[in-house]
């Protein structure tokens, strides 16, 4: 039985690791490495939700999986530099950098969690 | 100073939706992911600039989506996560088609 102070509790964790993870993308985002800035930023999210898979339910979960992970990974700002790519009629890079995101966020997840690709 | 509290606002309040989200329903995420998508498309579409972009866009879009949720999601298989992913994209790629203001 989870009770409303519990609740509460992990709404704060949620929104103080969120704080953390999207203060990190931004940063990622002022050093000027373009798409290399988001893909970084989701594949160590996805690194780190992973990595905390295996690892039994607890408070601190929702600290850092849903707040930093879910924070520091974005699929917005991915769709927001494909719009950009398409419109300066780079279609075959717009399809890569999807299909590297996701590729590398998969194989991140996996190596993380310590399983084999 | 009114810029990072607007973006801490953002980053929260989009975290916190989509904790909630998540909480209360099986597709929470994909609701979350979607509904973020498309409002980054009216933004970049609508041609928000300024801090107001920085704040809507990269904090509370980009808090109330998750990659690594969708990539981490072992329910879904590869096909389905390709497929969730793909939909964002495409969502935010034709919301933001279809606000940007006719030439």
């Amino acid at each position: 039985m989870v009770t409303s102070r519990e609740r509460w509790c992990e709404v704060a964790l949620v929104a103080g690791g969120v704080m953390l993870g999207a203060g990190l993308r931004a940063g990622l985002g002022e050093t000027g490495l373009g798409l290399g800035a988001t893909l970084s930023a989701n594949v160590a999210g996805c690194a780190l939700a992973g990595a905390l898979a295996r690892r039994s339910p607890d408070r601190w979960r929702a600290f850092w999986l849903t707040g930093v992970a879910g924070g520091l990974s974005t699929l917005s700002a991915v769709g927001v530099e494909v719009d950009g790519l398409l419109a300066e009629g780079r279609a075959t890079l717009a399809v890569g950098y999807v299909g590297v995101s996701i590729g590398a966020g998969i194989g991140a997840v996996r190596l993380a969690g310590g399983r084999r690709c | 100073m009114l810029m990072v509290v607007g973006f801490a606002l953002a980053a929260v309040a989009g975290g916190v939706c989509r904790h909630l989200l998540v909480r209360s329903w099986r597709r929470g995420l994909d609701l979350a992911n979607l509904a973020g998508c498309a409002l980054a498309g009216w933004v970049v579409g609508a041609g928000v600039d300024g801090s107001v972009r920085t704040i809507v866009l990269t904090a509370g879009c980009g808090s109330l989506t998750s990659f690594s949720g969708v990539l981490a999601d072992r329910g879904s298989g590869r096909a389905g996560t390709v497929a969730r992913v793909t939909a964002g994209v495409v969502v935010v790629v034709v919301v933001a088609s279809v606000s940007r203001p006719a030439a």
